[in-house]
C-alpha cells in the first residue's frame, strides 16, 4: 500500500481511527520518512482534517498536496504554498511559476549547515568515484580497493 | 524614551534622511506554513518551543516595534520573539507572521551590509538548534514564491524631497524603473508616493546571493542620495528655484485648505517640504509659514484621521518631520 502523504513510498505505519463504538473506520497509510515529520499530537486533534484529507487525496491525487492538503488551483490564486512538501509535489509548475517571479530557477547563495556539509560530502565522493575509475582503467587494483572502502565511508555518513 | 529616540534619529542638518533594513524569511522543516489552513495553535506552540532553545536572553529586550520602520511598514509581522538594540542597530525576531520567522536588523543609514552580517549571526544561531525547510534547488523554502531563495529582503527608505522638487516624482520613479531589479515604491495608497519617501527594495531573492541583494539596493540607494546631496547643495545658490518652492509652498496649503479630504498626498508632500524648508533654512525659525498658524491645522488634521498615524510615526522614526508641530501632532 502507498503512503496516504507522499503517494510515491510504500507504506510502513496504518493509522486507524476509532469510532465511538470502538471500531476502527479509517485508515492513514504512512510511509517512514512521512512518519518521521508528522506529530502524533497533531493527528489526533486533527483526525476529522485528516480524515478529509485522505479523501482528496484519493479524489484529486494528481492536484493536491499530500501533506497539507493545498490544491494547485489554490496555491495559484493566492500566490502562497502551504507546507515545504508543496514544493516538492508540485514541482512542474512551480518551475514555471517561479521562473515569471524570481531572476533565476536555482538558488545561489546561503546553504544550511547540515546541507552545506551534505554537498562536500557528495563533491567528495564524486572525485573519488572519478579517481577510481581511473585506478581500474590503470589496472591498479590495490589502490582500488582503498579508494572504494573509502566512498563506501563516506557514504555512510550521508543521511 | 521617545525623546531620547528622537534625538538620536535625528539626521545631520541639510543631508538626505536615510534608513535600511534586511529582513530574512525562514521556516522549519516539517510545519505547516503560516499561510496554510493546517496552521493551527499546536504548530504555533511548536514554532516557539523549537526557538526557546535559542535565545536565552529573550526576556531581556524590549518589547516594542513602534520605532522600527519595518514594523510601521507591515514589513515584519507576527509575534515578537526577540529585540534589542546594539550600537545604533535594532536588531530582532518575529515568529509566527508571514513565515515562521522573519530575522531582522534595521539602522538609520543607508550601509546594508553591517545589517546582513547582523540577521546572518541570528540566523546561524537559530540554525545551530532548528532545522529549515530547505530544498538544494529552491533554496530557503517560503510561504510565497516572492520570497523562496535566499529569503531575504533588503530595505532602504529615502528621503528625496529636492529631487522630487526639481525632476518630479515620476521622472524618478522612471529611472528607478530602469533597473529591473529593484522596486521602488511610497507609503500611500497603492504604493503612491507620499512625503517624497521612496522605499527601495530588491524584486528577486532566487538566483542571487544574499551579498548581491545587499549590495544592488545599497549601491541605487547610495547613487540617489549622493544626488539628492548635490541638488541641495546648489539649491541655496539659484533665487529662482528659491522663488519656486515658496510659490510651490503656498501653493499646496492653498490646495490642502480646499480640500476637504482624501488630500493625504497633498498633506505629506507638503509637511515634508517644509521639513526640508527649515532644515535647509529656507524657512526660518518663527517667520514665513509660522504666521498663518499652519502648525495649527496641520496637527488638526493629521490627529484626527487614525489612519494617517502610522504615517506621522514612521515620518518621526526617519526623523523627517518639522519639529513645529512635533508637539501638536
Amino acid at each position: 500500500m502507498r503512503c496516504d502523504f507522499c503517494n510515491t513510498k510504500e507504506a510502513t505505519l496504518v493509522i486507524c481511527f476509532a469510532n465511538a463504538r470502538g471500531h476502527s473506520q479509517k485508515r492513514l497509510f504512512v510511509c517512514q520518512t512521512c512518519a518521521e515529520q508528522l506529530s502524533l499530537s497533531h493527528l489526533v486533534d486533527k483526525k476529522g482534517v485528516m480524515h478529509t484529507l485522505s479523501q482528496e487525496v484519493k479524489t484529486e491525487k494528481e492536484h493536491v498536496c499530500s501533506w497539507c492538503g493545498l490544491s494547485i488551483e489554490e496555491a495559484r490564486r493566492t500566490n502562497s504554498v502551504g507546507c515545504p512538501s508543496c514544493y516538492r509535489n508540485f514541482i512542474r509548475e512551480f518551475e514555471e511559476w517561479i521562473g515569471q517571479y524570481q531572476l533565476g530557477n536555482v538558488h545561489r547563495g546561503k546553504v544550511p549547515l547540515r546541507w552545506a556539509r551534505v554537498r562536500k560530502i557528495r563533491e567528495r565522493v564524486e572525485k573519488m568515484v572519478r579517481e577510481l575509475k581511473k585506478c581500474i582503467a590503470e589496472e591498479n587494483y590495490e589502490r582500488a580497493e582503498q579508494i572504494k572502502n573509502f566512498i563506501l565511508r563516506l557514504q555512510a555518513r550521508l543521511p | 524614551m521617545r525623546c531620547s529616540l528622537l534625538q538620536e534619529m535625528r539626521v545631520k542638518k541639510g543631508l538626505p534622511a536615510s534608513r535600511g533594513a534586511v529582513v530574512v524569511h525562514r521556516n522549519l522543516h516539517g510545519v505547516p506554513f503560516p499561510s496554510s489552513r493546517f496552521f493551527a495553535p499546536i504548530w504555533q506552540r511548536e514554532v516557539k518551543e523549537q526557538l526557546e532553545k535559542v535565545c536565552r536572553e529573550r526576556k531581556r529586550g524590549i518589547h516594542d516595534l513602534s520605532s522600527l520602520l519595518v514594523a510601521l511598514t507591515g514589513i515584519v509581522q507576527g509575534e515578537i520573539f526577540f529585540l534589542k538594540k546594539t550600537q545604533k542597530v535594532w536588531q530582532g525576531i518575529t515568529v509566527n507572521g508571514c513565515d515562521h520567522l522573519q530575522i531582522f536588523a534595521e539602522r538609520r543609514g543607508e550601509i546594508l551590509e553591517s545589517l546582513l552580517r547582523v540577521v546572518d549571526f541570528w540566523d546561524n544561531r537559530v540554525e545551530e538548534k532548528v532545522t529549515y525547510a530547505y530544498h538544494p534547488r529552491w533554496g530557503y523554502l517560503a510561504s510565497s514564491f516572492t520570497r523562496v531563495g535566499t529569503g531575504c529582503n533588503a530595505y532602504l527608505w529615502v528621503h528625496l524631497p529636492a529631487l522630487s522638487f526639481l525632476y518630479g516624482e515620476k521622472r524618478l520613479l522612471q529611472w528607478f524603473q530602469e533597473n529591473g531589479t529593484i522596486v521602488v515604491r511610497g507609503w500611500g495608497d497603492k504604493g503612491e508616493i507620499w512625503a517624497h519617501l521612496f522605499e527601495i527594495t530588491n524584486r528577486f531573492t532566487l538566483g542571487l546571493s544574499e551579498r548581491d541583494i545587499v549590495s544592488t539596493v545599497e549601491g541605487i540607494g547610495g547613487k540617489v542620495l549622493h544626488w539628492e546631496e548635490e541638488v541641495r547643495r546648489d539649491f541655496l545658490r539659484s533665487p529662482a528655484r528659491l522663488r519656486a518652492f515658496w510659490e510651490y509652498l503656498e501653493q499646496g496649503y492653498k490646495e490642502m485648505a480646499r480640500k476637504d479630504d482624501n488630500m493625504g498626498k497633498a498633506l505629506f508632500d507638503f509637511v515634508s517640504l517644509w521639513w526640508f524648508g527649515e532644515e535647509m533654512g529656507i524657512i526660518p525659525d518663527g517667520k514665513g509659514l509660522e504666521c498663518i498658524g499652519i502648525n495649527h491645522c496641520i496637527g488638526e488634521w493629521l490627529a484626527d484621521i487614525r489612519v494617517r498615524q502610522w504615517r506621522v510615526e514612521a515620518l518621526r522614526v526617519l526623523g523627517v518631520w518639522p519639529r513645529r508641530i512635533l508637539s501638536n501632532v
